[in-house]
């Protein structure tokens, strides 16, 4: 099985890497410029050097001279100077555009890219984290009873409004109902800030905080554009489907630790939800929460690919210099393909890099439970 | 005399409170009311044109956001019919490159495939192949789905595999019926619509996610006008406009200066109200799909 995976990964790359070579060198500057070359036929006049085509004087001189002398078989005087001209446009176009917009160099790129992918491998390993953190306490939260929404609780209480004699109770209700609309705005509050594209995240606080540093786009990558939010439902979705199955059933009726209070000297501890790697020894959860990290690795690949979305999507649209993919928007605009191409090379091999990597750690897990 | 029936104000309770239970449902109503609510503050309080550059922009964005849940479904639906076409006729090659093309796709950043696909549709409109703002928006919308299919596909197959080792697929085809009946008809229709509907609200989350990003990057990302480029106004695009942005870093200084909160909803409408339509959309259908995701048991 991981074999057939290796071997189709393998053939991807090996076509993709023909086929982007193969436009690298089409497009490549040198390619290019060969383009440019000097056609055959106006060489030999441009390479005069007394000759001034900006000179009108010289120009007047040159077809004059060229009507008296025209080559046998040659272009007319007109068109041998609208050849000229054309060919001398290009040359300016391209050294404007190149003095405008300067190529970076090749270990520029690879630095740009190394600093990529320490941001994607870091950013990936919190998610990572996060995910699983977040689901396991919103998982034990609901098994204790807890984790309702505020919003039901705030409706709930009005519902059971108990009967109010005096002013007291009245306000101690009141601000019971205050607290739980507060909880519920700031919760709503939370769930937008998750759920904002990176840039409106990026360009509320940018008053405040500096944007273009590392550590920003690493904490932006890891709670805007959904990430974080999407993958600890997914994954909590995974606790509830495993918690449903036979054989929690049967490890209950064995008498194996099915408590769920949290606390000092409870079943579980807060150091056992946040801490890592998570161990829940000679509890039911333990099962649990083990078979769902082994589906939860399959969707890992699905998680890089939207995280390299999301983080190239902050590097371009915060107008962050010098990182990969404001490089790869910049030299996009000025038509320089050969280093686009490269650029998206890059970014291939590390989806790629990380689907092998996501196949082989579910074919291993996959290994150990079929031990 | 007509008395005068004193409703129980518990029950409107109990009421919104059944309703709140159903979560899909609920998301619906807050977001059509809440964005209701957003246009009725704007057209009191917004200027004329901003107002309508707005509408226009949301109107596109969800158009756009539409046109992709079609195609893809339309594309996931051929693509997995010629995957079984291709099976049943023994062509291997034939399917090998098809599951080898969709892999490649999946391969390629969503964003980055979608980028090039801009590239080469301005090339178009720049060349005057591609003149109607209509043609423009559904070649937008091709082009996001076109990245966004395969999710799709994958539920798709998921299905169809999942089926193919029941019992029953076996015994309608011991009833004579042919194999594409069962697949489309059977399996797709009868036992799948509801994973499908639920795969195509999070299908037109996404793709107001990735239009509205690759059009702020067009627009934001260079510091050239390149967007003008007769692009369709969409969310994405408005929130790129420089009003917008000091709307959007307002938000941040009345954070610091709370004194300020104030002045956002009166002063800084248009960024806030385009910024808000965009992330409370992207919220509400998460919550759509995983309320009707729960409410089906999916």
């Amino acid at each position: 099985m991981m074999k057939k995976k290796i071997t189709e990964h393998l053939a991807s790359v090996i076509l993709v890497t023909t086929i982007l070579a193969l436009l690298f060198i089409w497009l490549h500057p040198a390619a290019q410029t060969a383009k440019l070359n000097m056609p055959q036929q106006i060489r030999d006049y441009l390479n005069q050097e007394i000759i001034d085509f900006n000179n009108p004087f010289d120009r007047a001189l040159f077809k004059d001279l060229l009507k008296i002398y025209q080559p046998p078989n040659g272009l007319s005087a007109d068109s041998l100077l609208q050849a000229i001209d054309a060919y001398r446009q290009k040359q300016m176009r391209r050294f404007a555009l190149n003095e405008q917009y300067s190529r970076p160099g090749y270990a520029a790129l690879l630095q740009m890219y190394f600093r990529f992918s320490i941001l994607f491998v870091l950013v990936m390993l919190i998610t990572y984290y996060g995910v699983q953190t977040w689901a396991v306490w919103r998982f034990i939260r609901r098994q204790q009873g807890g984790a309702t929404s505020y919003l039901k609780r705030f409706f709930i209480s009005i519902g059971r409004r108990p009967v109010l004699s005096n002013a007291e109770q009245r306000l101690r209700f009141g601000t019971h109902l205050l607290v739980l609309l507060l909880k519920a705005l700031l919760t709503a509050l939370l769930y937008l800030i998750l759920f904002s594209p990176a840039y409106v995240t990026a360009y509320s606080v940018k008053s405040d905080f500096n944007t273009s540093s590392d550590l920003f786009i690493l904490l932006l990558g890891v709670v805007s554009n959904g990430l974080l939010i999407t993958y600890a439902n997914k994954f909590y979705t995974l606790l509830k489907t495993e918690s449903r199955k036979g054989y929690v059933q049967t490890a209950r009726v064995k008498n194996l630790n099915n408590d769920y209070s949290l606390g000092k000297g409870q079943s579980f501890s807060y150091r056992q939800i946040l801490g890592w790697p998570k161990h829940f020894e000679n509890h039911v959860f333990g099962h649990i929460y083990r078979n769902a990290r082994m589906q939860y690795l399959a969707t890992i690949k699905e998680q890089a690919s939207y995280l390299i979305s999301g983080l190239i999507i902050i590097e371009m649209a915060l107008n962050i210099h010098g990182h990969l993919s404001y490089e790869l928007l910049r030299q996009l605009l000025y038509k320089n393909y050969d280093l686009v191409i490269l650029m998206v090379a890059g970014i291939f091999y590390m989806v790629k890099l990380t689907e092998l990597f996501s196949d082989y750690l579910s074919a291993r897990a996959e290994k150990k439970i079929a031990n | 005399m007509v008395q005068k029936i004193k409703r129980n104000p518990k029950t409107h309770f109990e009421k919104l409170s059944r309703l709140y239970s159903n979560k899909d449902s609920w998301w619906l109503a807050v977001w059509l009311i809440v964005l209701a609510g957003v246009w009725l503050w704007d057209s009191l309080f917004l200027n004329a044109p901003a107002l309508r550059q707005i509408e226009t922009g949301f109107v596109n964005t969800f158009f756009i956001a539409v046109l992709v849940v079609a195609f893809s479904l339309l594309l996931s639906w051929l693509w997995l019919n010629g995957l079984f076409l291709l099976e049943s006729a023994d062509n291997n090659a034939g399917y090998w490159l098809l599951t080898f093309l969709m892999n490649l796709i999946r391969s390629i950043p969503q964003i980055i495939g979608i980028l090039l696909a801009y590239v080469f549709l301005t090339h178009l409109i720049t060349t005057g192949v591609v003149r109607s703002s209509l043609a423009i928006l559904i070649l937008m919308a091709l082009s996001i789905s076109l990245f966004v299919f395969p999710e799709l596909t994958d539920l798709l197959l998921e299905r169809v595999a999942y089926f193919r080792r029941l019992d029953f697929y076996n015994a309608m085809q011991v009833c004579g019926i042919s194999e594409k009946r069962i697949i489309n008809f059977n399996i797709l229709w009868k036992n799948s619509r509801v994973h499908i509907l639920n795969k195509l609200i999070a299908v037109a989350g996404m793709a107001i996610f990735l239009q509205c990003s690759v059009d702020f990057i067009i627009s934001v990302g260079l510091s050239r006008q390149v967007s003008s480029l007769d692009l369709p106004v969409s969310l994405g695009s408005l929130l790129a406009t420089i009003d917008s942005k000091q709307d959007i870093l307002a938000l941040g200084y009345s954070l610091s200066h709370p004194g300020y909160t104030g002045h956002l909803f009166f002063e800084h409408l248009q960024g806030l109200s385009v910024a808000f339509a965009l992330v409370f959309s992207l919220l509400s259908l998460y919550k759509i799909a995983n309320g009707f995701a729960r409410r089906r048991r999916l």
